[in-house]
């Protein structure tokens, strides 16, 4: 074992394959493959992978028993260059790994020829686990030939998966949930201004001009892409003197007279330093951050006065418009650490950064006081501690927001996301229509994990949905709605798979995009993430033609290889989705329209049964009538299941997962799996790992 | 004509001013160009139009010149190394909209973006950054000898360039993440002009954002003595350039007098003469109403004037909608050849024109604001139905004043590079950066050095 560890080591120091691209799918981190033994009885995907990939071989005469095609081939080259261009996503013998899992070892000579000689599709970049430069895009030529060769002789001579999974190639090691990654995280726009308006008893828009987040599977706090730029502190220094000017007119009055309970004079001023100081950087600040702090609220003090310059309620209103700024504007504020204190090697958090933790996971938002309290008193220490507290959070309507705040990013279909639609097709869509769907999706996902049966399996099999009367309208289901929003059964729609914002949001303006739709289930949904776009393979799309549904202008797909190496993993999905416009209108028929005059020529019948593969490892093919028969099988997939754990432990962690977070994944799996997939269990279960804790 | 950057490169170093410190307290007052009177300094503008032309391809992969395609036709006047030129060539119905301003126009031809990924994601990615993690336009910024100069390093501004975008549909980038445009023009203004947090409510005037910045400074660099990790090191690294970049513009600004009104071409007067107020409503917010694009792309342009023209800063950004825009149904119409895709293309570039127009109206230097600004025209795509990057529909306006021609074509060979497929896009980025003062052999990771030739032939 040892020797074949430092093969391999030895190799990775040369692995490469998959850029951080972030246009790419291949941006995607960890799978399902490593992380599906949810339940011992199921098909983990970890045994599908074990059982469908090329069994391992210890030297390269066994290839002789593999039919290669003709042609000069060098297996020991081919495996050096495999393991210098290829590793690190496609894995020791081709299965992928969890960072970056490509499968490969299905595919044959021509297959990787086609790819990777055509150079430009194997993208240069950093190797996910070493971190090293490569560029498998020059490998072509006779190197994409004898890589070629390697793969379809069964990667003879390669690691054994046993040890594979010892490098994090596929699977989990023994090792418990390792810590998790120190970081500084810039607030969100949502976090900030959740953040202010909490501490100061507001209500107010702070953020519209904000720069958008960059998301990685539709999170925006990921801090890893979050950088300040000249432009934040602009916003920023706009916004504080926003807050700042709210605060001084409601100096005498609620929430901030209550929390100050002092007047106006120097003292109080100081009072306020500490008071808000705290809650701003979520700790009590340092000596020396008072007196620096203090100096921004004195400044104007000319010096010729003594402190009883302050006594006059409108200087001291002045300085809290002076000094509160300058709070608002400290990193200490913008960023929420995770940088812990040293002990054992590994750094534990300290109270005040696990109430910081506790607060924005379940709340987007800042400590509360009793959170602050808590960790004033060190009781936010134990496991027990976090637990309850993340109970006690997750019962307030805020916490119970920002869990369905984590399904919309989950889903990928915020506000900002959902297209606008061609009103010539879509007479009823409207901007306060999107908006329902996004309030649908919330009401929904709150529904089902608070106050029906809380289980995984509704989010897909659920025979309602949540409606109020502007969405009731527009889908035509329901009357007498009201503003808000309840439960409608009916036949059209029900779970993740039929919610109007996730269609219209994988669509464009007039059309379905069962592409788009079938890509969002594997990636979103199954985490299976896909294969970056061919770089120089035309890629046309379908013409229009109005005798023609959806599904028959796409049939390139299926029948050109090119076409149908990946496009096999995702039509069929969106193809059985399309009951559903592209405004999220169910449809029983296709409406083909002239598009210069929008008249409606035809009405085509929509054909929804299909297969689906892969769903839990391998290439297991499993067949559909409908969207509502595909909703059962996600339902009961492993992927799924283990997907929804991997994208909450991904919003939690707030950084691009690495290879090091699969152990932790997969004991949250396993608190998911005990608990009979009840998501409360999952969403508090974090808070019991190691990693939830413990950075290193 | 003035000679390209290689023989003025010493004219800059000798008017430098300063260049641009760590310590917000060290750092020297960086002034705006307007005091260099009468002198010539390039500026650069980067101009994104969406989801491709039409540019259909022949089985071989090269390009079907049909009558209606993208490329320009006419006949070679010259030839050089690897290249062709006409002049004056003919346009075709995507691109007789250039008519007015064919004069100050060069069309390139056989480029080709030949790594990375694919489709409109992959080509926004790497259309300004060759692959590598940082675009163009922030380089060039981030550099002392242009960037350095102005108060404001390089501004980004974007016409509903946000609205419902995915996070890869933008094409500028630093350190690998996607920087957003700016599309509110208002915000825009008034950040650069320091207006939107003049502190006119502060006794005596008294503007706090200078000891906020030595204060933050401070604290980050104490947060940097932490055992951090690269990637933390690096966004610190990126905050505490942020607060120097704030700085520098907070002392350009009052240099300009900018928050005291008129003074020349920074005058804060007469910008968003109708009032546009951008702030109401909230989903979706007047900036992204479909009926206010022209009014906002108007004013950015507008207000990319003023910024160059006054020496505010020298690179620019314009993004017009988005890859795969849904502004007017773009990105369905692009997917077949139709007058549709064309007047909706050529809505998108009326904007063009006018800021070339208002670029030629505009003293600076010698000349005028045109003579002395390239502007670069780009996209994601070549073909919109076929989603390639072969054959990039990319142009450059202005720039006369550094040699750079107009009325012309420049075809490339397709065996320039002994691939069959033309030049490497890259090139034109490495002239860009030459243009620009910016003396390099290679931009991003394409491994390919060398400028693109013919540029001033």
């Amino acid at each position: 074992m040892v020797k074949k560890f430092s093969l391999v080591v030895a190799s990775l120091a040369l692995a490469a394959c998959v850029a951080e691209d972030p246009s790419s799918s291949s941006s995607s981190s960890n799978s399902s493959l490593a992380i599906s033994s949810v339940v011992a009885s199921s098909s983990s995907s970890l045994a599908a992978v074990s059982s469908s990939s090329s069994p391992a071989v210890s030297s390269v005469s066994s290839a002789s028993s593999v039919s290669l095609p003709s042609g000069d081939f060098d297996l020991t080259l081919g495996k050096q260059l495999y393991e210098t261009n290829c590793l690190e996503c496609h894995g020791i013998q081709g299965t992928g790994t969890a960072k970056r899992p490509f499968p490969i070892a299905d595919v044959d000579y021509n297959g990787v020829m086609s790819r990777a000689d055509a150079g430009g599709n194997m993208p240069d970049g950093k190797g996910p686990l070493t971190g090293k430069e490569y560029k498998p895009e020059h490998c072509v030529g006779d190197c994409a030939h004898q890589v070629a060769g390697y793969i379809t002789a069964g990667f003879p001579g390669a690691t054994d998966v046993e040890a594979a999974q010892e490098l994090g190639f596929s699977g989990c090691s023994s090792q418990e949930g390792a810590p998790a990654k120190r970081a500084i995280r810039l607030l969100t726009r949502h976090e900030y201004q959740n953040t202010v308006n909490d501490i100061f008893g507001l209500d107010l828009n702070l953020t519209t001009n904000f720069p958008p987040e960059s998301r990685e599977h539709g999170f925006t706090n990921n801090a890893d892409l979050a950088f300040v730029t000249a432009r934040h502190l602009d916003e920023y220094y706009s916004a504080a003197t926003r807050v700042a000017a709210e605060v001084q007119n409601n100096l005498n009055s609620g929430f901030i007279r209550d929390a100050l309970n002092c007047s106006a004079n120097y003292h109080c001023l100081r009072t306020f330093v500490e008071t808000f100081g705290q809650k701003v950087f979520r700790r009590p600040l340092e000596g020396q951050e008072v007196e620096d702090y203090l100096a921004f609220f004195t400044v104007l003090q000319p010096a010729d006065q003594n402190e009883g310059f302050f006594n006059h309620s409108d200087r001291f209103k002045e300085a809290i418009g002076v000094g509160l700024p300058a709070l608002l504007m400290s990193p200490h504020f913008l960023y929420r650490k995770e940088l812990g204190k040293e002990n054992g090697g590994v750094y534990q958090l300290d109270d005040y950064e696990m109430a910081t933790l506790i607060a924005y996971t379940f709340t987007g938002s800042t400590p509360d006081d009793e959170l602050l309290g808590a960790a004033r008193n060190q009781q936010v220490r134990t496991k027990q501690q976090f637990k309850a507290q993340a109970e006690r959070l997750l019962a307030t309507e805020k916490g119970k927001n920002q869990m369905a705040r984590f399904a919309i990013e989950w889903w990928d279909a915020g506000t900002e996301l959902i297209g606008a639609k061609n009103n010539n097709i879509y007479t009823g869509y409207s901007p306060e229509v999107s908006e329902a769907m996004v309030q649908e999706m919330e009401a929904f996902f709150k529904h089902v994990t608070f106050d029906s049966s809380g289980k995984f399996q509704e989010l897909y099999t659920a025979d309602y949905t949540m409606l109020n009367d502007t969405l009731g309208r527009f889908y035509g289901i329901g009357s007498g709605l009201g503003a808000s929003f309840t439960k409608v059964p009916n036949n059209q729609r029900g779970g993740i798979l039929m919610m109007g914002g996730i269609m219209a949001s994988n669509a464009s303006t007039e059309e379905t995009s069962p592409v788009k739709r079938g890509v969002f289930v594997r990636e979103q949904l199954m985490c299976d993430p896909l294969p970056p776009f061919p770089r120089d393979v035309a890629i046309p799309n379908p013409d229009l033609d109005p005798t023609k549904p959806m599904r028959q202008r796409f049939e390139e797909h299926s029948v050109n290889p090119d076409c149908q190496s990946c496009h096999k993993y995702f039509d069929d999905i969106g193809f059985t989705l399309e009951n559903f416009d592209a405004s999220g209108k169910y449809r029983e028929r296709e409406k083909m329209y002239d598009w210069a005059t929008f008249d409606i020529l035809d009405e085509l019948d929509i054909l929804t049964q299909g297969k689906v593969i892969n769903v839990d490892g391998g290439d297991d093919e499993r067949y559909f009538a409908d969207r509502w028969e595909f909703s059962e099988m996600m339902a009961n997939a492993d992927s799924t299941k283990s997907c929804m754990t991997t994208q909450y432990y991904r919003y939690v962690a707030g950084y691009t997962l690495e290879e090091a977070d699969n152990c932790a994944i997969e004991n949250l799996n396993k608190t998911f799996a005990d608990s009979e997939f009840d998501i409360q269990s999952l969403l508090i279960g974090i808070t019991q790992l190691d990693s939830f804790s413990v950075r290193k | 004509m003035k000679t390209p950057f290689r023989n003025t490169r010493r004219r800059f170093v000798k008017n430098a001013i300063v260049a641009g410190t760590l310590s917000p307290i060290a750092m020297r007052i960086a002034q705006p160009a307007l005091a260099a009177v009468g002198q010539d300094t390039p500026k650069v503008v980067f101009v994104y139009m969406p989801d491709g032309v039409y540019c259909p391809k022949n089985a071989d992969g090269t390009t079907s010149h049909g009558e209606a395609a993208w490329h320009p036709t006419g006949a070679v006047s010259s030839t050089g190394d690897g290249y062709s030129i006409v002049n004056n060539p003919v346009m075709n119905d995507m691109t007789k909209a250039f008519t007015p301003i064919q004069e100050h126009m060069t069309f390139l031809q056989g480029l080709d973006m030949k790594l990375g990924g694919g489709s409109h994601q992959g080509g926004t990615r790497k259309v300004l950054t060759g692959n590598g993690d940082n675009s163009l336009d922030i380089i060039l910024g981030q550099q002392d000898n242009i960037g350095g100069q102005t108060p404001v390093r390089n501004v980004n501004l974007g016409a509903m360039a946000n609205f419902q975008a995915g996070t890869t549909d933008h094409s500028h980038y630093y350190n690998g993440v996607s920087v957003k445009p700016e599309d509110d023009p208002v915000a825009a203004f008034n950040r650069a002009y320091g207006l939107s947090s003049a502190p006119g409510a502060t006794p005596g005037g008294y503007d706090p954002r200078r000891d906020i910045v030595s204060q933050a400074h401070k604290e980050l660099e104490a947060l940097m003595k932490n055992d951090l990790g690269a990637d933390e090191r690096l966004k610190l690294s990126a905050n505490i350039d942020a607060l120097n970049d704030l700085q520098k513009k907070l002392d350009g600004v009052a240099n300009t007098g900018g928050n005291s009104g008129d003074t020349g071409l920074c005058s804060t007067t007469n910008f968003n003469p109708n009032n546009f107020d951008p702030m109401p409503g909230v989903h979706p917010p007047q900036i992204h109403l479909e009926d206010n694009f022209t009014t906002v792309a108007g004013l950015q342009v507008d207000l990319m004037t003023r910024l160059l023209g006054c020496g505010m800063t020298r690179v620019g950004g314009l993004q017009m909608s988005h890859t795969t825009s849904n502004f007017r149904s773009h990105h369905s119409i692009s997917h077949n050849f139709s007058q549709a895709w064309i007047n909706s293309l050529d809505y998108f570039y009326s904007f063009l024109i006018e800021m070339v127009q208002r670029f030629k109206a505009t003293p600076d230097g010698s000349t005028n604001l045109l003579d002395n600004t390239l502007i670069y025209v780009f996209s994601c795509l070549s073909d919109g139905k076929l989603h390639d990057h072969r054959d990039m529909p990319f142009m450059l306006i202005g720039g006369h004043n550094f040699g750079i021609k107009g009325n012309r074509q420049i075809r490339y060979d397709l065996n320039a590079e002994g691939d069959g497929r033309g030049v490497d896009h890259t090139k034109l980025l490495v002239s860009i950066a030459k243009y620009m003062g910016h003396d390099i052999d290679s931009f991003g990771t394409n491994g390919v050095a060398g400028e693109l030739p013919g540029l001033y032939s």
